[in-house]
C-alpha cells in the first residue's frame, strides 16, 4: 500500500462549505474537506456500481480562510410530486416569500486540495481493479465528469485536474476534533428514507436508516489521514 | 470542536449541579421526623415580591418544560404533586393522579437507592390524606415544596444525596417511555456510543435580538435543515449530558461580566482552558491607557515561540448572533494565550495615532472602532465588522477592504475624521501593508512626512494641502459657516488634480487679505503652504486616487489639522503666558 497504488485528483474552488452536522441550520464549515465530500467529488468524476471509493488522505494546499454569507433560503423541501401536479394542471405555484428562512453560512474561502483514494471492488465485480483505475485517470486527464463536482454544497463548484507533482500541503498541524467520516446506510424495513443500492442482481430501491460515522481528525503538516 | 471545548470548560472550570438539577424557587420545607411524622412547615421567603414564590434552591428538574402531561419531579414539586392539594380551578381527579404519580416516583427512588430518608418520605406520603391536611397560612399549591428530615434535604444537590441524583439522571435519561425510544449513536461531542437526544436541553440565553426564552445552538427546526431523514437534533447526534454541559457553559460565559462582549447585534464569548489572570475583556471593551502601555512595554515577542507549544494555555473565542430561535456561529477562534497577547500588543501598536489636537493617542475598544465607520451604528452596523475587528485583535487576521471603503466614505460624507476613525484607517492600512510586507511608515506620532511609496506620498500630501487651504480660508474669512471642506472634501479626495489646482489659485486672494490684516499670520501660513508644496508638485497632482490612497489623503488631512490645532493651542498658551508675564511686571512696578 501507499501512494503508489492510490489515485489522486486535485480539486479547488473559490468557496467551500463542509457543513458540521451540529451547525446544519446556521451552517459552519469544518476547517478541512471531509472524507465524504472527497468521495462526492470522486464519484462525480467516475463511478460504477462495481466499486466503492475509499478516501485515504486529503492534502490541504492553501491556508484556511473563512468567509461569511447570509442568504434568504426556504424552510421546506422541494416536492417533486407537487411540481408534477402543477405541470399537468397548470395551477398552483410556490411563493418563496411565504416560506423564507434567513440562514447564515460560515464557509471556507479559496480552497485547494489533493485527494488520495483507493478503489475497493464489490463482491459482484468481475473486472480487475486496474481497469477502473485507468478509466479514472483518463477521465481526470480529459476533465470528464458525470456531473460538475462541488465542494461540500452544490453552489460551490469544484474544478479538478491531475496533480502536477508540485503540490505541497501547508505547514499546519492541528487537532480538528470529531469529523464526519461518512454516512452509512443500513437497510431497515421500518427505515425513514429510501435509497438506491447495487449488488449482483442490479440496482434496487430499499428502505433504511442513515447512520453518521465520525472519526477523530488530525491535520499533520497539512495532511488529513483517514482511518479504515 | 466548539461544543467539545465548551463541554470541557463546563467539566473543568464550572461547579455544575448534578445532571437534571437546576435552580428553582422553593417556598416551603415540609419538616418530618425520622418516624415519618409531620413536624411542621418552614416558610422559605414569602415576605417580599422577589421571594413570594420562595428562595432559590438547586433541586431536580425536568428535561423539558411541563405542559399538559402529568410528569412528577423527584422530591421537589408543586403542592399539587407533592401533597395532592388542588389549587383553585384544578380538577380533583387530575390532582390526585399527579399526587399518585409523585408517590410512585418516590417509591421507585426508594427501590433504587434504599435511602432511609426517602423511605421516611414514602412512609409519610402513604399515610397522608390530602382532605385532612392542616396547611400553614398562605400555602399556595402552585408553589414548589420539598421535604426536610432533621437537617437533611434529600432533594438538595449536595454530594450526600449522590445516590438520589444518579437515580434521577437515569430516570430522566431513559426511565419514561418516550426517552427510551431514542437511538444509540456516536455522540459528536464526546465520541462515545450512547443514547442521543432529539431535542437538546439548556436554551442559550443572552444573545442580542434572540428570543427571550432562549435560542438553540444546535437545531433543525424546519424540514430544509434536516438531512437523511434524521429529525430535529438527530442530524447531529449529541448525548444529553454533553448537551447540558455545553449549554450551561455557554450560558455561564454569556452571563459572566468578563467573559463576554456585546457589540451591536453580536456577542463574543471568550474563555481559556486553564484559569488565566490576563483580562482579555477589558482590553477589548474599554481598554485603559495604563494597561495598554504595560502590554506594549511587555517583553512579548513578535514571533511565535515553538519550543513551548502545547504547554501554553489555550484561548477560545466564539462570535454569536441570533436568528429568531437559532443561535448563529459567526466566527470561531482557537489559539493560545501568549499568541493572543502578542496579537493584542500588535493591535494596540497599530491603532496608535495622535488625537485630532496633536496630543498623544489613547487605545480604542472594538465597539468604538467599529462604530466609527457608521453614521448610526445602532441601526446600521453589520455583525461582520466587529467580528473582523475581533479576529484582527486576537489572531492578527487581515481586515476586509470593505471596511476601509466604508470608513473612507464616512469621511467624505462628513468631512470629519474623529480620533477612532483615524485609528481604524491606520489599523486597516497597516494590516494591508503587513500582508504585502511593505515597510511600515510612522503614522503614529505627528510626523508630517512619513515614508510612503511615491503615489501614496502624493495622496498623503494632497490631504495635507487640503487641510492647509482650509485654514487659510478660515483665517481670511473668519466665522464662515461652510468651508471648502464641506464642499470639496469628497471631490478633492478622489480627483485631487481637478480640485486642488483650482483651490490653490483661489487661496491667493485669501492670502493677500490675511497679509493686510496680520503680517505674522500670513507669514506662518505661507511658510507652511510652501513646506507642503515642496513635497508636492502642483503641476503634477494625481488625477485620481485609489481607495487606499483616499484613506491616506484622509490621514494627511488629519495630521495637518492636528498639527495646525496644536500650533494654535501652543500660540494661545504663549500669548496667555506673555500677557501674564506683562501683567506680573506691571504689578511689580
Amino acid at each position: 500500500m501507499g501512494y503508489g497504488n492510490w489515485l489522486s485528483v486535485k480539486a479547488w474552488g473559490d468557496f467551500a462549505c463542509f457543513t458540521r452536522p451540529e451547525f446544519g441550520a446556521e451552517r459552519v464549515s469544518y476547517e478541512v474537506m471531509t472524507p465524504s465530500a472527497a468521495r462526492g467529488i470522486l464519484e462525480a468524476i467516475f463511478w460504477k456500481p462495481e466499486f466503492t471509493w475509499q478516501v485515504r488522505e486529503i492534502w490541504v494546499l492553501k491556508p484556511i480562510r473563512r468567509f461569511s454569507i447570509l442568504r434568504n433560503e426556504i424552510t421546506t423541501w422541494q416536492s417533486e410530486r407537487s411540481a408534477q401536479g402543477w405541470s399537468k394542471e397548470g395551477v398552483g405555484g410556490f411563493f418563496a416569500e411565504d416560506d423564507r428562512a434567513q440562514r447564515h453560512t460560515l464557509c471556507l474561502r479559496d480552497v485547494a486540495y489533493v485527494i488520495w483514494a483507493d478503489i475497493n471492488l464489490k463482491p459482484h465485480a468481475t473486472d480487475p481493479v486496474a481497469k477502473y483505475r485507468d478509466q479514472f485517470r483518463r477521465r481526470v486527464a480529459q476533465g470528464q465528469c458525470h456531473h460538475q463536482p462541488y465542494l461540500g454544497t452544490r453552489e460551490f463548484t469544484a474544478y479538478f485536474s491531475e496533480p502536477d507533482g508540485t503540490e505541497q500541503p501547508i505547514d499546519l498541524s492541528d487537532e480538528l476534533g470529531l469529523m464526519l467520516q461518512d454516512v452509512g446506510f443500513v437497510e431497515d424495513a421500518a427505515g425513514a428514507i429510501h435509497y438506491l443500492t447495487h449488488d449482483g442482481q442490479g440496482s434496487r430501491i430499499v428502505k433504511g436508516n442513515a447512520q453518521p460515522k465520525f472519526f477523530r481528525a488530525r491535520l499533520e503538516h497539512g495532511v488529513l489521514r483517514i482511518p479504515g | 470542536m466548539i461544543l467539545t471545548k465548551l463541554k470541557e470548560f463546563a467539566e473543568t472550570r464550572l461547579d455544575l449541579p448534578p445532571e437534571m438539577y437546576g435552580k428553582t424557587k422553593v417556598r416551603w420545607w415540609i419538616e418530618l421526623n425520622p418516624q415519618s411524622q409531620l413536624v411542621g412547615f418552614t416558610p422559605r421567603g414569602g415576605d417580599s415580591k422577589a421571594t413570594q414564590r420562595g428562595l432559590e434552591q438547586t433541586v431536580p428538574k425536568l428535561p423539558k418544560k411541563r405542559t399538559v402531561a402529568i410528569q412528577p419531579v423527584l422530591l421537589a414539586d408543586t403542592g399539587e404533586y407533592v401533597l395532592g392539594i388542588p389549587k383553585e380551578g384544578s380538577k380533583l381527579e387530575r390532582v390526585s393522579k399527579c399526587h399518585q404519580q409523585f408517590k410512585e416516583l418516590v417509591q421507585a427512588c426508594v427501590a433504587a437507592t434504599k435511602d432511609p430518608a426517602v423511605q421516611t418520605i414514602l412512609n409519610f406520603l402513604n399515610n397522608w390524606d390530602p382532605s385532612q391536611a392542616q396547611l400553614p397560612e398562605g400555602f399556595d399549591p402552585s408553589d414548589v415544596v420539598t421535604f426536610r428530615i432533621g437537617k437533611r434535604i434529600p432533594a438538595d444537590a449536595n454530594p450526600e444525596n449522590q445516590a438520589i441524583q444518579e437515580f434521577w439522571a437515569r430516570y430522566t435519561a431513559g426511565g419514561d417511555e418516550e426517552e427510551s425510544s431514542l437511538p444509540v449513536m456516536m455522540c459528536l461531542v464526546t465520541g462515545q456510543e450512547t443514547q442521543v437526544v432529539d431535542r437538546l436541553p439548556e436554551p442559550i440565553k443572552g444573545i442580542p435580538d434572540g428570543q427571550p426564552s432562549g435560542t438553540s445552538l444546535v437545531s433543525a427546526n424546519a424540514d430544509a435543515f434536516t438531512s437523511y431523514g434524521l429529525k430535529n437534533s438527530l442530524t447531529s447526534p449529541i448525548s444529553r449530558s454533553a448537551a447540558e454541559k455545553f449549554g450551561k457553559a455557554l450560558n455561564y460565559l454569556l452571563a459572566e461580566e468578563h467573559t463576554h462582549l456585546r457589540v451591536g447585534s453580536s456577542v463574543f464569548v471568550f474563555w481559556t482552558r486553564d484559569p488565566e489572570e490576563f483580562d482579555f475583556f477589558s482590553y477589548l471593551d474599554k481598554p485603559q491607557a495604563a494597561d495598554v502601555q504595560n502590554l506594549l512595554k511587555s517583553a512579548l515577542k513578535g514571533e511565535k515561540n515553538y519550543s513551548v507549544q502545547g504547554h501554553e494555555n489555550e484561548f477560545y473565542a466564539l462570535s454569536l448572533t441570533a436568528n429568531n430561535a437559532r443561535a448563529v456561529v459567526r466566527s470561531w477562534l482557537q489559539t493560545t494565550v501568549p499568541d493572543v497577547q502578542r496579537h493584542l500588543k500588535q493591535w494596540f501598536q497599530d491603532q496608535q495615532i495622535v488625537d485630532p489636537y496633536g496630543q498623544p493617542s489613547k487605545p480604542f475598544g472594538i465597539y468604538a472602532l467599529a462604530a466609527s465607520a457608521y453614521r448610526d451604528p445602532a441601526k446600521e452596523m453589520q455583525p461582520t465588522v466587529p467580528t473582523a475587528l475581533l479576529r484582527c485583535a486576537l489572531s492578527g487576521d487581515p481586515l476586509p477592504d470593505s471596511l476601509l471603503t466604508r470608513a473612507t466614505r464616512r469621511i467624505a460624507v462628513e468631512g470629519e475624521i474623529p480620533h477612532a476613525r483615524a485609528a481604524l484607517l491606520k489599523l486597516i492600512l497597516l494590516s494591508h501593508w503587513r500582508r504585502t510586507s511593505r515597510p511600515m511608515p510612522d503614522l503614529e506620532a505627528l510626523n508630517l512626512n512619513p515614508e510612503l511609496d511615491p503615489p501614496d506620498q502624493a495622496a498623503y500630501h494632497c490631504g495635507r494641502l487640503f487641510a492647509q487651504l482650509e485654514i487659510i480660508q478660515r483665517a481670511a474669512q473668519r466665522g464662515i459657516n461652510t468651508t471648502l471642506v464641506d464642499r470639496y472634501y469628497s471631490a478633492a479626495s478622489t480627483t485631487p488634480k481637478k480640485i486642488l489646482g483650482d483651490l490653490i489659485a483661489k487661496a491667493q486672494p485669501h492670502l493677500a487679505k490675511i497679509r493686510k490684516d496680520s503680517k505674522g499670520t500670513y507669514e506662518a501660513l505661507e511658510r507652511q503652504l510652501e513646506e507642503i508644496l515642496v513635497r508636492l508638485d502642483p503641476a503634477a497632482l494625481p488625477t485620481s486616487l485609489t481607495m487606499q490612497q483616499q484613506s491616506l489623503f484622509g490621514l494627511g488631512y488629519y495630521h495637518q489639522r492636528a498639527d495646525n490645532r496644536r500650533r494654535a493651542a501652543e500660540g494661545a498658551e504663549k500669548k496667555k503666558q506673555s500677557q501674564m508675564d506683562t501683567q506680573g511686571e506691571l504689578n511689580h512696578d
